[in-house]
């Protein structure tokens, strides 16, 4: 187990070197000049090539690469142009308002997609087999910011029953984690569905039922902890999911996470900013993946043991 | 294993319960085992999250104004921005300030400095400096505060604001890093000080009203070393407010300065929520969320309110003229009579009714309506497909031409419309222009390589007066290479340089004048297109709002009062 995750911990090395690799040539190839972005229309040449050598805009892109990598090993990835803060700082103080958002809409998606799955499951091909199957078909095709759109026009601007934008209270995450939840909960939904169909039709489902338990009894105990298991390392891997999701729900709903930064940056080319957030996510999505790995083998002893 | 199984599936049961928890009660306690990260910054953020009035902050926010902003602002040191002073202009105060009239022209007027007198020989300033004003530390003004400012403004690293000091004796030398000292700034007392021109600069007082040289205190600004701007608590000013709280793309807090030596603001202060989402800013403004839109941001909605709340869109100039431009170094643009064919075949009022409701004035120069100097008399430019094809045809351009028109991918909407409406202007006389659509960066490098054939876009001043138009387009030859205007008469550009200095103001007017009619109406150098309006919507409690003076679309919240 130890081994494994050590393993894991060690591919994740290179792939972190070509994320940074591969966004820091991104930004750079791409042609015009962030200190001319970052300083808009009223200032004079003169200033704009000073700010430059100033901030090291004017070496060669191997040095600027080799220092910046250098920086990033010690835990400090720069200063972003546009916010004048240092970059960890930053993504430090908005990482908890996505993890807040990703937190309410994970609860969401798992509360409501493990129930529907096991209602449409039960009822199959019965009336509300459809209907909910249908409401997961809906979650899983659309995507995340047209959600938050509708959410948004509907309940806060028409019915006013939410604010319509901002950050605070708790009243102000229910349709921002609605919104990047729903996706999640279609696919918990369909999954969970269809596992526990297939399970009900084993043997040991039969037996259970010929040694008299109810019918509740039955899928509680006995089907759904099978069923479950592909369910579970799927919302570990929906990690990444949810990050992205929480890009667009972030900016429509005005709430100052990781995505909102990651969005700034690019409108700003804010190239240290930029950097830092996709490091942050890449980070953060390999602990994902990792976690997603450890649980399946946890629960499936079958892969513990021949690996 | 099926003990494991049942203890994974309880965890996570039991994860979802307490965040389920949290969100029904309004706690604080989130827990983030789940999302695999960080957990002790994410329960203290949370907490704080729940509060009721002012989140983060502990401010208690009732009775203040909420207004939006798009994003947040770069930093509230305008020695570092040329753009974000929302925040500045009402945290500082300058030398001078500059009041419009009811009609429409300018004045300056003490603020800081409560008198002043100018040298003969018009180079050396006498400031006075206002009795008891006090910075927001409790530290009252003095000579040396100015002196330490202006100081500040040429030479600390990233300084971009020096332009409108580069005239007093001794910038250069402090730009460069070659003096430490201001050469031509002379304390006399306390409250008295003198600043000496290198030459003769009638738009001095006027520079000295812009935010960008407002008034620091020396020794709040030097403990705060690069964090002033950034952190609230450290940035003081003597202004009407006080920065209170800046939440990244959260929202920042102004709170009323009770000392403020015009009387404290009738505001207890200001909530300024970073609202990226324009669509979201209409609802929250019509559902109450704001009382302040700057209508800018929502282009498309302003006909609509308009018609909606009759008595909610508050309306003023904004001091900027809207340009078309013909690189002077591209084939056939080198023709005057093309560039005024091309002048002519642009119906302006047209493209101003369909895109801006006719909410604005039609330009023929380059001063716009308000601004010092604009002259109403300048020579008409008419709409004349027919006169056009004429020009065009003596040129020796019967068929038309092929030329290019760049966009700027991040302009506002109604810009890139606009160029599609002259496009299709320019193809009725036989020109066939091609919109090419580039991201701002590029866009921006393009034209200051000095090689974009066409752009349009609006130049509004800095301060107000005729020089921050003219010498920015037509001052020196890497001023109209930069704007890719390519603008060939020398003769004409060292009359522009020479005007500068002229100190008669009647002399001046007449000057700038005259090279204005010169440039736009004899040489076509640029289409003038229009000056905009510049619409606000405003809730119903708020009372007493104006559009400022100047064309920076930032808002002056003292005066404004609420009328709950």
């Amino acid at each position: 187990m130890i081994k494994n995750i050590l393993k894991r911990i060690l591919i994740a090395i290179p792939v972190l070197i070509g994320v940074v690799l591969i966004i820091f040539i991104m930004l750079r190839i791409v042609p015009g000049d962030p200190v001319t972005t970052m300083m808009g229309e009223h200032v004079n040449q003169a200033v704009i090539d000073k700010v430059s050598r100033e901030m090291g805009l004017d070496q060669p892109l191997y040095v600027q690469f080799f220092k910046y990598v250098g920086n990033a090993l010690k835990g400090d990835f720069g200063t972003s142009y546009r916010l004048n803060r240092n970059v960890t700082k930053i993504i430090l103080e908005a990482f908890p308002n996505t993890v807040k958002l990703s937190v309410c809409a994970a609860v969401i998606a798992w509360l409501i997609g493990i129930t529907a799955g096991i209602v449409a499951a039960i009822n199959q091909n019965r009336i509300l087999d459809r209907l909910f199957m249908g409401g997961a078909l809906a979650g899983v095709s659309m995507p995340v910011f047209m959600i938050a759109l509708v959410l948004q026009y509907l309940f806060a601007f028409k019915l006013k029953w939410f604010p319509v934008s901002g950050y605070d209270s708790l009243i102000y995450m229910v349709l921002p984690a609605i919104a990047l939840g729903w996706n999640s909960a279609g696919s918990i939904a369909r999954m969970t569905r269809s596992n526990l169909v297939e399970v009900m039709q084993d043997d040991y489902i039969r037996t259970a039922r010929a040694k008299g338990l109810m019918e509740s009894g039955v899928i509680i105990g006995h089907a759904l902890k099978n069923a479950m298991l592909p369910v579970v390392t799927m919302m570990a891997l929906q990690i990444s999911s949810m990050l992205s999701g929480a890009v667009l729900t972030e900016s429509v709903f005005g709430i100052p996470g990781i995505g909102r930064l990651a969005v700034n940056a690019i409108e700003n080319r804010d190239m240290p900013l930029l950097q830092g957030t996709v490091i942050f996510t890449t980070i953060l999505v390999i602990i994902g993946n990792m976690i997603a790995d450890m649980l399946y083998s946890v629960l499936d002893p079958r892969i513990r043991e021949g690996a | 294993m099926r003990k494991r199984l049942s203890l994974v599936l309880a965890a996570v049961m039991a994860v979802s319960l307490a965040a389920a928890g949290c969100g029904g009660n309004g706690g604080g306690e989130t827990t983030t085992a789940a999302a695999g990260g960080e957990t002790s910054a994410a329960g203290e953020s949370s907490a704080a999250g729940g509060s009721e009035t002012a989140p983060g902050s502990g401010i208690d926010t009732t009775g203040f104004l909420v207004a939006s902003i798009n994003s947040d602002i770069q930093t509230a040191d305008v020695h570092k921005t040329t753009k974000d002073y929302q925040i500045p202009m009402n945290i500082y105060d300058c030398l001078v300030s500059i009041e419009v009239k009811d009609d429409g022209s300018s004045e300056i007027v003490p603020a800081l400095a409560e008198s002043w007198e100018i040298s003969d020989d018009a180079l050396t300033y006498t400031f006075h400096l206002r009795e008891g004003v006090t910075f927001h530390n409790g530290e009252t003004l003095t000579a040396d505060d100015v002196e330490y400012s202006f100081t500040r403004q040429l030479s600390t690293d990233g300084a971009v604001n020096t332009d409108f000091l580069a005239q007093v004796a001794g910038a250069s030398e402090l730009i460069e890093g070659s003096a430490d000292t201001l050469a031509g700034f002379e304390k006399i007392d306390d409250k008295t000080f003198t600043i000496t021109l290198s030459e003769a600069y009638a738009g001095f007082l006027a520079c000295l009203s812009t935010p960008g040289c407002s008034i620091y205190n020396a020794k709040a600004t030097e403990a705060a070393g690069d964090q002033f701007g950034l952190d609230p608590s450290l940035t003081v000013g003597t202004g009407p407010f006080k920065f209170a709280q800046w939440t990244i793309n959260d929202q920042m807090i102004l709170v009323r300065n009770e000392d403020y030596w015009k009387g404290p603001s009738a505001l207890p202060g200001v909530l300024l929520k970073v609202v990226p989402d324009t669509e979201t800013q209409r609802m929250m403004f019509e559902n109450g969320q704001l009382d302040l839109i700057d209508m800018d941001y929502l282009p498309d909605a302003v006909d609509d309110f308009t018609n909606r709340f009759p008595d909610q869109i508050i309306s003023g100039p904004r001091l900027g003229t809207t340009y078309f431009t013909m690189n002077q170094n591209i084939e056939p643009f080198n023709n005057v009579d093309v560039r005024k064919a091309v002048q002519m075949a642009i119906d302006r009022q047209a493209i101003l009714d369909a895109m801006y409701g006719g909410r604005g004035q039609l330009e023929n120069g380059i001063f716009p309506h308000g601004l010092y100097g604009f002259n109403e008399n300048l020579p008409e430019i008419t709409y004349d497909p027919e006169a056009a094809k004429a020009l065009l045809a003596q040129a020796g351009y019967p068929n038309g031409f092929d030329m290019e028109i760049a966009a700027d991918s991040s302009a506002a909407d109604a810009v890139n419309q606009a160029l599609e409406i002259i496009q299709a202007q320019l193809a009725e006389i036989g020109i066939n222009a091609e919109i090419k659509t580039m991201d701002e960066s590029t866009w921006l490098a393009t034209r200051k390589a000095g090689e974009m054939g066409s752009f349009m876009s609006t130049w509004t001043a800095d301060y107000n007066d005729p020089d921050n138009f003219i010498y920015t387009f037509f001052g020196n030859a890497e001023n109209t290479k930069l704007r890719s205007l390519n603008y060939p008469d020398t003769a004409i550009m060292d009359r522009v340089q020479k005007a500068r200095s002229i100190v008669d103001p009647d002399e001046r007017v007449a000057e700038y004048r005259a090279l204005e009619e010169k440039i736009i109406s004899e040489d076509a150098a640029w289409v003038p297109m229009y000056s905009r309006l510049h619409p606000f919507a405003v809730s119903k409690r708020v009372q007493g709002f104006t559009v400022a003076w100047n064309g920076l679309g930032d808002v002056f919240f003292y005066g404004l009062s609420l009328s709950e």
